[in-house]
């Protein structure tokens, strides 16, 4: 699979078909896991009506994690084989990730405030969750300021690798420190389970549907500046 | 390896512009600190185990960016390469200079402050402790964070931005190790974590940083 994306040109032929059924996929999700999660499921007996953020909360903070194991995965790529489209991906990745992180950020905010009755609390996950954000935000600034790509390329991959290492460190540190977050129900139950499951298929669809759509603008935009290039390279001394 | 150590060390000492640099932003930050804190002994000390730290990681993160400036612009780290020297042990000599010279500094620097902030001698000692063991962490990652940033003209913000994330755990443990150091002596749970932290990101950075390097050859 991954081999067979790795050509640019199949890649886009992929992406044509992929971008509208993954748009779609989303699109669908997203209506019937609202729909299912804010008017269908019930109410929790302890959080009331606040349990709703909960569909929205848990798979952002599903899927910063997740977007952080795919940026791995591309960065890893990237480092052994030096394919650039692994790291359009990884780029792609990194973005999503660090949106999904805020995202996971600011509706956990909403949430305590009506949980525990406060925005923000210096709590083990919230922590670990917000070292996650600035781990996304530093490997994009890498990106910006090195000013050869292709070494930008080299330093992001391995700063993503040497950031899955730490990322633990830093998940069980914080928790040591100082944790008041609940710990994750597994057991939903069904009339809980289905919204929940539709949110994160929403999310995942939405996932691949931006980071194909950004990959896909990537390589359309170098083969622009190649294109570009070639012009230019074309007058030769007859035309003077 | 051990040439290249004394080269390094040799280097950093006689261009002293880095580590009496964090030397003397350690002494300050601390001093700015007391003051804009009242100056008050009983409110200082219990202060002063995290201002110390915040004085000594922001000292540190200064020192980062020209870690491998010099060796990388002016063909040294090239000329190292060329001749069949491992990345690895440029990494590690460099780490090791780097210890010495940015670290040890501090451990003189702290006691003399400890009399500012009133500490009694057990802190003083756990904060020293604290240092020895959480340092080669902080070095690790700032030799990483520096080699990324080398060819870069005013990189500090990067540096920052990488390594201060890989630096939460071991500001936490350090302090915590520091807490807890009364009543549980050296070999305390954090103090474990701490040391642990310190292995992992020696283990983690050596080669990471030979591979930012060798990326300058390619």
């Amino acid at each position: 699979m991954i081999n067979y994306l790795a050509n640019p040109q199949r890649f886009l032929r992929f992406a044509k078909w992929a971008i509208p059924t993954f748009m779609s996929a989303f699109i669908v999700s997203l209506l019937l896991g609202l729909w299912q999660a804010l008017i269908v499921s019930p109410e929790d007996v302890k959080h009331g009506h606040a349990v709703r953020i909960m569909y929205v909360h848990v798979p952002a903070a599903m899927m910063s994690m997740g977007a952080y194991i795919a940026l791995f995965m591309a960065s890893f790529v990237s480092f052994v084989w030096r394919h650039s489209l692994a790291d359009y991906g990884a780029r792609a990745f990194a973005r999503l990730g660090a949106v999904f992180t805020a995202l996971c950020l600011i509706t956990g905010s909403i949430w305590g405030k009506t949980g525990w009755g406060t925005w923000w609390e210096w709590d083990g996950r919230m922590t670990s969750v917000l070292v996650l954000l600035f781990i996304y935000i530093a490997y994009l600034f890498i990106w910006e300021f090195t000013t050869n790509k292709k070494q930008a390329a080299r330093f992001a991959a391995i700063f993503a690798m040497i950031g899955l290492i730490n990322i633990p460190i830093i998940k069980y540190s914080v928790d040591w420190w100082n944790s008041l977050h609940q710990p994750a129900t597994r057991d939903l139950d069904t009339s809980m389970g289905l919204p929940f499951y539709l949110m994160l298929i929403a999310y995942m669809a939405l996932f691949a549907w931006l980071s194909t759509y950004q990959v896909r603008t990537d390589i359309m935009r170098a083969r622009k500046n190649r294109e570009n290039r070639k012009k230019t390279a074309t007058a030769s001394i007859k035309d003077i | 390896m051990n040439t290249l150590l004394w080269r390094d060390l040799r280097l950093a000492l006689r261009n002293p512009r880095g580590w009496v640099m964090s030397v003397i932003f350690f002494v300050l930050f601390l001093s700015v600190m007391a003051i804009a804190l009242g100056g008050n002994t009983t409110k200082l000390r219990p202060l002063a185990p995290p201002l110390i730290w915040m004085a000594l990681l922001f000292g540190q993160l200064l020192t980062f960016p020209t870690i491998f400036q010099r060796d990388i612009v002016d063909g040294t780290y090239e000329q190292l390469h060329l001749s069949g020297i491992s990345g690895l042990s440029i990494t590690t000599s460099k780490m090791i200079s780097c210890f010495v010279v940015s670290i040890c500094p501090l451990l003189l620097a702290i006691p003399a402050l400890g009399i500012g902030y009133g500490l009694d001698k057990t802190t003083l000692a756990a904060i020293l402790l604290s240092v020895i063991l959480g340092g080669p962490a902080i070095i690790a990652y700032g030799i990483f964070s520096g080699s990324i940033v080398a060819k870069e003209g005013n990189a500090g913000f990067l540096v920052i931005l990488i390594a201060l994330p890989f630096l939460v755990p071991v500001l936490i443990f350090a302090l915590g190790g520091i807490a807890s150091y009364r009543e549980n002596g050296l070999w305390n749970l954090e103090f474990q974590a701490l040391s642990g932290i310190s292995l992992i990101a020696i283990a983690a950075a050596i080669p990471a940083t030979a591979a930012t390097l060798s990326s300058y050859q390619d």
